[in-house]
């Protein structure tokens, strides 16, 4: 079972090229990585596309890891979820609006994959859940959906100062929930 | 005196970075705040964690079998890899595909200068047909300097250094500068791959280097590295 530990020497092996260790890597954490894609762009081949270039991207930059000083499975997932919204962000540009499509899962993840576990799991979710419903589910929205300002004032039908008022104090309130 | 902006503003503004929801100027300017403060660095990497955190409520999927051999293809396959690689290490054509790792932080060239010590390796570079010649020596500070003893980057190219190790694919260790004698300080993680057996090599690229980090140009000057 893949701890955090293991995933980290993964990337620094990956990082002198060693294929074997990125081919680890990515049994380990592609299955958390593609659940993020398939979340954001709501499309099963856009995430297979969007997977293999943030696979690309983790093989071309696994050298800049320990240099930015987060967990190995935030940087993964960062990677991932910016990826995923830089090409959402490109397609709604491309068609002028997303076309929602439910994905499905079509196969349980493997033992190694739900095995990752985070060190902050469960808190999030209980500051998520101390804001109000409308504002955690904006935060929600902002995250992991790449929905903008714009977006969530449409979608609460408020101006879009006031969203952005509204998000960022619920950004500071669950900062401060976080590290009580 | 200059405007400090509001601690709990700040950090709600680098959260809004992190998740991508600042415009264009705005986010400019928290850019270049943040090349310039590591506080503001570590703020950024802390919203990272708490925000990532988030994803625990996906659930993770498989992918299809296919991505992986999709993305297998894109960074091994043949058709990437120009094949001189493989060639000069007697490897099956595609077997050892001309992908380089990213240097992310360019290795810093700085004038040469000479050193007291004695090297610890050493390598000569010519190729057949090539008119390009260079010495490296390898110092025990971790520096790499390089001397051109004959030729130049063709016109309208540049020369690419790149290191070979074993299988794993060529390191790229930056575009050399168009002088006489240059040098490069290797970071610790490649300078200790070199070692006698790793290859040095130098192909013409275009204008600002390989593309992606992947060789494209012709190997016009490689040796092998050797005990001094």
């Amino acid at each position: 079972m893949a701890q955090l530990r293991e995933i980290e020497e993964m990337i620094a092996r990956t990082a002198r090229g060693d294929r074997n260790a990125f081919s680890q890597l990515y049994s380990a954490t592609s299955a958390k990585l593609f659940g993020v894609c398939l979340r954001v762009l709501k499309d099963r081949g856009e995430a297979e596309d969007a997977l293999q270039d943030i696979f690309v991207k983790i093989w071309q930059n696994a050298d800049r890891y320990t240099s930015g000083g987060l967990s190995p499975m935030t940087w993964l997932i960062t990677i991932a979820r910016n990826g995923a919204i830089d090409r959402l962000r490109k397609r709604r540009m491309d068609t002028g609006a997303a076309d929602v499509i439910e994905a499905m899962p079509d196969s349980a993840p493997g033992p190694e994959s739900s095995a990752i576990a985070r060190g902050e799991a469960g808190r999030i979710v209980f500051c998520l859940g101390t804001l109000e419903e409308e504002r955690a589910e904006a935060v929600r929205r902002a995250y992991l959906e790449g929905e903008t300002y714009a977006d969530l004032a449409a979608r609460f039908d408020v101006p879009i100062n006031t969203m952005r008022t509204w998000l960022r104090r619920s950004l500071q309130k669950l900062k401060d929930c976080m590290s009580q | 005196m200059s405007e400090t902006p509001e601690p709990n503003a700040q950090s709600a503004e680098i959260a809004e970075y992190a998740m991508g929801l600042l415009g264009g100027a705005e986010r400019a300017a928290l850019e270049a705040r943040l090349a310039s403060d590591p506080a503001l660095r570590a703020e950024l990497a802390d919203w990272q964690e708490r925000l990532a955190a988030m994803t625990d409520e996906v659930a993770p999927v498989n992918p299809p079998e296919r991505v992986f051999a999709g993305l297998e293809q894109r960074l091994f396959g043949e058709e990437i890899g120009t094949g001189f690689f493989a060639r000069l290490l007697g490897a099956r054509r595609g077997a050892v595909a001309g992908v380089a790792l990213s240097f992310a932080v360019l290795v810093g060239l700085i004038l040469w200068l000479p050193s007291a010590q004695s090297p610890l390796y050493v390598s000569q570079l010519a190729a057949d047909g090539s008119p390009l010649e260079m010495s490296a020596e390898f110092g025990r500070d971790g520096g790499l300097q390089l001397t051109r003893i004959a030729g130049a980057a063709p016109e309208g190219r540049v020369l690419e250094l790149w290191l070979i190790v074993g299988e794993t694919p060529p390191i790229s260790l930056g575009v050399l500068p168009d002088t006489p004698k240059m040098a490069l300080f290797l970071p610790d993680e490649f300078a200790a791959l070199i070692a006698p057996g790793a290859v040095l090599a130098i192909t013409d690229e275009p204008a600002g280097g390989a593309p992606g980090g992947i060789a494209t140009g012709e190997v016009r000057a490689l040796g092998e590295v050797q005990a001094f």
